[in-house]
């Protein structure tokens, strides 16, 4: 498992995409980070609140989940952009460079129509636990307030992969799955 | 019609045989017009997921237990409600009319339909939980529960009530809650008892007495299907389920008082809260009844008038 | 349609489309195409099977390994272990599986392993004449220690999948564990017996004494960390988060010079990045496997698998090889979580322990990071030395054998890893 996917910059996006790629991939990996530190944190202060005051709350518990759930949907897009998820390319690295190319940008379109799909139903589930003012199991908190990082996380996933999109047929030369996980 | 049954109980409990009659009595009554597809032991979700999962259409029904129904309906948290029912060891009488009553089974019924799910049978595995403890000295006076680490089930009335008799109420997830008792990250558990048999916990120092009552465990379908099937399915499913809740508390009945025996035998230390002790327990439950009653509003007025009127 | 479901699996894996969204489309496939769920049921699984207290460990031991290696307590273990046996034949490899050995104790993750003692034992094996292949062969291989050993990754992944308790899992790992680093330990060795290497000069007793005070606070944490477990103080998540606040206050006391916020960022995204990977691979798997069980696939298979004339030892035979075969292709997160909801009930079926089995399990994962084309710990080291895969993968055949003969030795000895239950 790479633990140490390099921030591999897009060569040659056009300059405002770029921009856009750049802006929204800092402010979301700052919020991320930002969010696994709160979770570790009262993960940590939940067990010296027990040692120390003898409490516990089952909220501070749910805070835990739900801030990596969203660290995790957020980071989805800049983690798409790097082309970062695992894939297996034994097969399509043997191909010539030309006809790789292609495959990438065949496959980077079915994930764009894959997320349209997945965005349009996530928007429907998050729509009814709205609708129906359900409570999460603490009972002190909405439950479509955690569960809006789908709806959230899919929308920018499908922007970076617009991005990437368009870095393709640009022509940039994007790093490969394997190659980013180095 | 098939439909997707999930429950998160392992094959061997009562849960599960209570859902298998239950299918098995349907189908036959259906002349099988309604068969199920039963996934036990929570393999396809964990038992928080399976209500959102009916409400998403992944699944049709499930045989839930109240403190989850109560984070989609919070009138289930009457269940939680400390000394509110008064169960005892051979005698569930009580409970029985309340889940009969209009004003009370009835009132749970029409608020889930509101959220989209129908209510198909209340029917418990378990006696009410009371303190069960990892070391063989059991809770005897009020006074004893100071200071104690208790697991027990989340929400706001669990948390509350924690803090009316003293204890601290700690939040752990099913999965942790062997380890955490076995290990003594927590000093003990609200629990039941013919679970705490059935799944071997290390529990030395039991108090008897019907504390709370988690262990009302309900099935519940998805309206829309519901609403989907003919008329007369409809009607099966709701008498199958009537039975299976007098057929439950009637099992639970005959069961809590081995379950007991058998904790002894494997050498738990038991004692009971006296009938000449309760009313003083019960009066010091009552901050805890008014904040529910201040959560539900007039509906959980009426439910709560009508456990007591029962009695 | 449930064909077409695997079939489109299959292929979709083979183009190279990512493997989460692989698995996500072939069982949306089944679930709205053959059963008729709505889509929403499908989407709202990338939410449910994330949101989990017991995997919150994931991010959290990611994250603590991760402030190990870059704040420099991983550095002073290395030294004490060093100046303990280093200087026997043998003594530099033998340094770095004690090292990962021990490192893995620590930290959740192979690839963090590798990088940390792959930066400071190769330049010293180059340095005393071993070749580059060597050197990186044998971190390659003991690099995937830490999944045997406890804080593991994918013991808690296991775990999740299987409905075990985690805690009893990392126990069962402890002596798997140390049978293969002795195994890994000979290996160095018998190598080392051949070809003309200079011999490290032997640390004086107060080098040795010195250094090990210096690795005292990287030493306490599998204590803290393990003893906090079983001694009751917290559960294996709690304890995750302890390990992180335990070597931040370390790092801040020993290692002010590391000590910045611009390394602890960054050991926070890379640990956000692992955990994304994971979990988005865990969301589509689940859809999968959902729609696997849903399509009646698991209850077939482990009928199929239970009837066959070959006895337990032979169906654990298949499910081994199947495990090895899928290993060389993909990462071990995506084989579990594809194949255990239909494996896991077969395994019962025939008897097996859980526990025996889940070592097993994880011997197969540690070979699965090993093997070409695919394996992660031979992707980073080449990447992290800028070196041909090739001569990672050449370097690593001897160990690898060992850990081919580990497997063995944990298949015939169950009492290893059931002993601790
Ligand atoms: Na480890
Ligand atoms: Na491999």
């Amino acid at each position: 498992m790479s633990d140490t996917v390099a921030a591999a910059p897009l060569r040659g996006l056009p300059t405002p995409f770029r921009q856009i790629e750049a802006a929204l991939s800092t402010v979301l990996r700052v919020v991320a980070v930002f969010l696994i530190c709160l979770s570790t944190a009262l993960a940590f202060a939940s067990v010296v609140l027990r040692y120390l005051f003898g409490t516990s709350y089952g909220m501070v518990e749910e805070v835990c989940r739900f801030s990596i759930v969203y660290a995790v949907l957020l980071y989805f897009g800049p983690l798409i952009m790097r082309n970062a998820h695992l894939a297996m390319t034994v097969v399509t690295d043997l191909l010539p460079r030309r006809l790789n190319r292609t495959v990438d940008i065949v496959q980077t379109l079915l994930l764009a129509a894959l997320l349209v799909w997945l965005m349009r139903s996530a928007w429907t589930w998050e729509a009814g636990l709205y609708s129906m003012g359900l409570l999460t199991m603490s009972g002190e908190m909405q439950a479509w307030v955690p569960s809006a990082a789908l709806p959230v996380g899919i929308a920018l996933a499908l922007v970076f992969t617009l991005l990437r999109l368009i870095a393709l047929a640009v022509g940039t030369p994007l790093p490969h799955a394997t190659e980013a996980a180095e | 019609k098939q439909l997707r049954f999930v429950h998160a109980y392992p094959t061997a409990s009562q849960h599960h045989k209570n859902v298998q009659w239950f299918t098995q009595e349907v189908t036959k009554r259906t002349d099988g017009d309604v068969t199920f597809q039963v996934f036990p032991s929570a393999q396809v979700m964990p038992i928080n997921q399976e209500l959102p999962a009916i409400l998403s259409g992944q699944v049709s029904m499930t045989y839930s237990v109240a403190p989850i129904a109560a984070s989609v309906e919070p009138l289930w948290g009457i269940f939680d409600l400390p000394f509110l029912f008064d169960i005892a060891l051979d005698d569930t009488s009580h409970g029985r009319r309340f889940f009969d009553s209009e004003k009370g089974g009835g009132m749970l019924a029409s608020a889930m339909e509101k959220r989209g799910f129908k209510l198909v049978s209340i029917a418990p595995t378990d006696y009410p939980s009371s303190f069960f403890l990892t070391k063989p000295e059991p809770v005897e006076t009020m006074d004893g529960l100071h200071g104690l680490k208790l697991r027990s089930p989340g929400g706001r009335i669990g948390q509350l009530s924690g803090e009316t008799f003293g204890y601290s109420p700690i939040a752990i997830a099913g999965v942790e809650l062997v380890p955490a008792l076995t290990q003594g990250v927590v000093d003990g558990g609200i629990l039941p008892p013919i679970y705490t048999r059935d799944n071997k916990l290390p529990l030395k120092g039991l108090t008897v007495a019907p504390y709370n009552w988690p262990a009302v465990t309900p099935i519940i379908m998805s309206l829309a299907e519901f609403k989907s099937l003919p008329e007369k399915d409809q009607k099966v499913i709701m008498e199958v389920g009537a039975e299976l809740s007098q057929k439950s508390l009637k099992i639970v009945e005959e069961q809590t008082t081995a379950a007991i025996k058998e904790l002894e035998a494997g050498g738990a230390k038991v004692v009971y809260i006296s009938e000449a002790d309760l009313p003083a327990w019960r009066e010091k439950a009552q901050p805890v009844w008014e904040a529910f009653v201040e959560m539900t509003g007039e509906d959980g007025k009426a439910m709560l008038d009508e456990a007591i009127s029962l009695r | 349609m449930t064909a077409l479901g695997i079939g489109a699996f299959f292929i979709l894996l083979l183009v190279g489309t990512p493997i989460w969204a692989a698995m996500l489309i072939s069982g949306a496939i089944v679930l709205v195409l053959d059963i008729g769920m709505p889509a929403q049921a499908v989407t709202s699984q990338l939410f449910i099977s994330i949101d989990s207290w017991l995997l919150l460990a994931v991010p959290f031991f990611l994250f603590a390994g991760n402030l190990m290696t870059e704040m420099g307590l991983a550095g002073r273990l290395f030294r004490f272990i060093e100046n303990l046996i280093g200087h026997t034949r043998g003594g530099l490899p033998a340094t770095g599986v004690v090292t990962c050995a021990i490192f893995g104790a620590l930290s959740g993750s192979s690839t963090a392993t590798v990088v940390a003692v792959g930066s400071m034992l190769v330049p010293h094996m180059l340095r005393a004449g071993y070749d580059r292949h060597d050197a990186l062969g044998v971190i390659a291989v003991s690099g995937t220690l830490g999944q045997m050993i406890p804080p593991s990754i994918y013991m808690i992944l296991f775990a999740a999948i299987a409905q075990m308790d985690v805690s009893k899992l990392f126990l069962a790992g402890i002596l798997p564990g140390l049978v293969i680093t002795v195994l890994l330990v000979a290996t160095a060795v018998i190598l080392s017996w051949y070809g003309d290497r200079k011999l490290r000069e032997r640390a004086g007793s107060k080098a040795v004494m010195k250094s090990f005070v210096d690795a005292l606070p990287a030493l306490a944490m599998p204590v803290i960390v393990l003893g906090g477990i079983y001694g009751g103080l917290f559960t294996p998540t709690e304890a995750a988060a302890v390990a992180v606040a335990y070597v931040l206050a370390m790092s801040a006391i020993f290692e002010r010079g590391n000590f910045t916020f611009r390394t602890f960022f960054r050991c926070a995204e890379s640990a956000v990045v692992t955990t994304t990977i994971i979990f988005i691979i865990l969301g589509g798997a689940t859809v999968f496997a959902n729609a696997m069980t849903f399509a009646g696939i698991p209850q077939t298979v482990t009928e199929f698998m239970t009837s066959l004339p070959v006895g337990d030892h032979g169906t654990m035979a298949i499910v081994l090889l199947l495990f090895i075969a899928l290993g060389t292709v993909l990462d071990p997160v995506p084989i579990l979580y594809i194949t255990l909801p239909i494996v896991f009930p077969i395994v019962q079926a025939i008897g097996y322990s859980p526990t025996h089995f889940a070592v097993l399990t994880i011997a197969c994962m540690m070979i699965a990071q090993v093997t070409p084309p695919v394996g992660m710990s031979l992707f980073a080291l080449s990447g992290f030395f800028k070196v041909p895969i090739g001569t990672v993968i050449r370097g690593a055949m001897p160990y690898f054998a060992a850990l081919l003969l580990s497997l063995l030795v944990l298949w015939w000895v169950p009492w290893l890893a059931t002993v601790a239950e």
